[in-house]
């Protein structure tokens, strides 16, 4: 008779880039990761590939930031440009 | 240097007149903003940036915007929720069934 039991073959759920990763206002080199170095904007979740609840954790940080005065709004800080790339956009 | 000292103590009296309890009193550095920023018909460019932890009622906020608004030493004034430290459960990302992504209607 077979035993019921989950699928022990599961893969563990898919993590993304900031899970467990607590996404801060203060913190601009993070989230100037997931903005246009040429225009400034943010990059949408099919570039970032992020999950649903840290996509809006960082778009509310980054407008936060905007508005307090810690990242400039029309483009990326030149200090970050050479930061390691998170998300899937081709220049 | 000693401006930016009596600015912030005029603040911290003023919120504590108001009964406030102040937690605590971070210096985030003195570093140039990001644009120029026009307040109090002077154009800024460098500033010094303050944190401080607060415990008040939410009737201070409105009084409290109201008397930074008119200190001509305060650039930009916000009030913030303390951020509580609960993120710990990124459960990762669920894998979506195909007859959930046609029900949920995103017209791609």
């Amino acid at each position: 008779q077979p035993i019921q039991m989950e699928n022990p073959y599961k893969d563990p759920p898919k993590r993304c880039v900031l899970c467990g990763i607590s996404v801060d206002y203060k913190n601009v080199q993070l989230l100037s990761q997931f903005v246009s170095p040429y225009t400034g904007s943010i990059y949408g979740r099919h570039i970032t590939g992020l999950c649903n609840k840290k996509q809006k954790e960082i778009t509310k940080a980054i407008k936060r930031a905007h508005v307090f005065g810690f990242m400039p709004v029309m483009f990326k800080n030149p200090q970050f440009l050479t930061d390691p790339k998170l998300c899937n956009i081709k220049y | 240097q000693p401006e930016t000292a009596a600015v912030l103590k005029r603040t911290v009296e003023a919120l504590m007149e108001r009964g406030a309890v102040v937690r605590n009193l971070e210096n985030l550095g003195e570093r140039t903003l990001p644009y120029k920023i026009t307040k109090h018909k002077e154009r800024h460019k460098r500033g010094g940036y303050f944190l401080i932890d607060l415990e008040a009622p939410p009737s201070l906020v409105s009084p409290m915007m109201d008397h930074l608004g008119r200190d001509i030493d305060v650039i930009r004034r916000a009030f913030i929720k303390h951020p509580l430290a609960k993120a710990e459960e990124c459960s990762g990302i669920l894998p979506v069934s195909p007859e959930q992504k046609l029900l949920s209607a995103k017209k791609n």
